[in-house]
């Protein structure tokens, strides 16, 4: 039997918001060196389960486990999660440096670190820029800079390649390989399915909050077309079963 | 200094804030000083002249340039201390900063600590106006400055300094407490300058006798005279309701989840 190592473990997680079954006993599980993809159409619940790992959002019921710490161990596990989570967050009036210093204080990661995370991003020529200035796509490039900061064994990406043009999507992709190469994981939701399918081994599909399908991405495309691109859309066409 | 303290403070030190709020008050100090001091320093006479003149002999002139400018410290301190905090919502901010420190309430803590410590140096800085703009018309029409700077008067502007300081800090967590209830800061500021500046004038006026319970009339009372100790019903009910309002709106932002 392979022996596994799980960077995350969710066990029938289900979380309800006014009556509204948000999640539905999601059980899936994330092996710890992988990109795993997260699909689904919008409002099928991907980012409020990426909140429920990030503890932005509490289970209604279930159990979760991340980095082989529990719920009640978030504190310690948190240290080791870097996520971009919707549209990337900042302080318009300050510089992408001053942006990055902020959370290099919270993360207690020396500011010397900051100007390597920048070049990685391709924003070093941006430092001095007020982020209120800058493109969704620079955005997006900067929340990058910041999840690299803190050295997370596990990076949680919720659809990063929004507003980011060929070029930039093509170097994320470079990235999160070298990441992957490194040892890290990484949990990407995204609707480019196409690009999607270039760096993923394993998928989640999910649709209205109840997990459709998680394993190999492979297995997944084999059962239901030629690409994820097409066995999404057989699946939603009715043509095929997930 | 804690990190999440240094963070905080970057996002509050910032020149257009720091400019912004001493140059307002300080213009106040001069205004206040100028008013005060006018018939003294135009050698004018009339009842004027002489009340200036008796206030310059009960060596009252640096604390009272200070003391006067409360009210407009509470105002700025509420819409900083708001805007601060709602920013966070507005922005999506709190989702980046309970990633990276879960711990909601040291963040909170360290946060409001921030803030305090930034009300507390701006007050500082306009206290040190104060003295260097009353020490500069020594001299002018007779206005003698030495009887300000006595130990016993400079104790008593200190045990000001804490009270306006404290006061301050008050109105502060009142605006943190209100901007995680409505999730608004300006809702917030707005609700407070309404309170202070209308609600509170128009209740005293209907119900005289209502005035030792409002928030003005309390804090006025602490800052001013309040004997440690000696506690008033009215200052301890003012006191518990920033409190609970304070401790409502934490516990909101530290129990609900973070979305955007």
């Amino acid at each position: 039997m392979e022996n596994k190592t799980y960077a995350i473990e969710s066990i029938s997680i289900t979380k309800k918001y006014k009556n509204r079954t948000i999640l539905d006993r999601v059980t899936f599980t994330v092996t710890a060196g992988t990109i795993t993809g997260l699909i689904g159409s919008n409002g099928a619940g991907k980012t409020t389960l990426m909140r429920i790992l990030l503890g932005l959002s509490k289970p209604s019921s279930g159990s979760l486990k991340v980095l082989a710490l529990g719920e009640n161990e978030k504190n310690k596990y948190l240290k080791k999660v870097g996520a971009l989570i919707e549209n990337p967050a900042f302080y318009p009036e300050l510089t992408a440096r001053k942006n990055l210093e902020i959370i290099a204080l919270y993360l207690d990661v020396s500011f010397s670190e900051i100007s390597d995370a920048l070049d990685k991003v391709g924003l070093a020529n941006s430092a001095e820029i007020k982020v209120g200035k800058f493109s969704l796509g620079m955005k997006q490039r900067l929340a990058i800079a910041s999840i690299l900061l803190g050295k997370p064994e596990l990076i949680i990406l919720d659809e990063p390649t929004n507003g980011l043009d060929p070029d930039a999507i093509l170097q994320l992709r470079k990235l999160i390989l070298e990441l992957k190469e490194k040892g890290n994981t990484v949990l990407i939701s995204s609707h480019y399915l196409t690009e999607l399918e270039l760096i993923v081994e394993d998928l989640i599909y999910l649709e209205n909050g109840a997990i459709k399908f998680a394993g190999k991405a492979q297995e997944f495309i084999s059962q239901n077309g030629n690409s994820l691109a097409e066995s999404y859309q057989n699946i939603k066409e009715k043509k095929v079963g997930a | 200094m804690s990190n999440i303290f240094l963070a905080e403070s970057k996002k509050i030190w910032k020149p257009k804030i720091v400019v912004w709020y001493l140059g307002i008050t300080f213009s106040f100090v001069l205004l206040w000083i100028w008013a005060k001091y006018k018939p003294i320093i135009l050698h004018s006479g009339g009842t004027s002249f002489q009340q200036a003149i008796a206030d310059n002999q009960k060596a009252e002139g640096l604390s009272t340039a200070f003391v006067n400018l409360t009210p407009y410290f509470y105002m700025i301190t509420v819409a900083i201390f708001a805007s601060n905090f709602s920013r966070e919502y507005s922005l999506h901010t709190w989702k980046n900063i309970f990633i990276y420190q879960p711990q909601r309430v040291k963040v909170i803590f360290q946060k409001c600590l921030a803030l305090i410590t930034f009300s507390s140096l701006i007050i500082l800085f306009n206290f040190i106006f104060s003295l260097l703009v009353t020490l500069s018309i020594a001299g002018y029409g007779g206005i003698n400055t030495n009887k300000w700077l006595t130990p016993k008067n400079l104790l008593h502007i200190l045990d000001g300094e804490i009270r306006v300081t404290l006061a301050t800090a008050f109105f502060g967590m009142l605006a943190i407490g209100l901007t995680s209830l409505i999730g608004s800061g300006k809702w917030t500021i707005a609700g407070v300058f309404l309170w202070l500046l209308v609600g509170e004038p128009l209740i005293t006026h209907f119900f005289p006798k209502a005035e030792k319970f409002t928030i003005n009339s309390n804090i006025d009372s602490f800052v001013m005279d309040f004997k440690w100790g000696a506690s008033t019903w009215g200052l301890m009910l003012v006191i518990g309701l920033i409190g609970s309002i304070f401790a409502l709106g934490n516990r909101k932002l530290i129990s609900q989840d973070i979305l955007g």
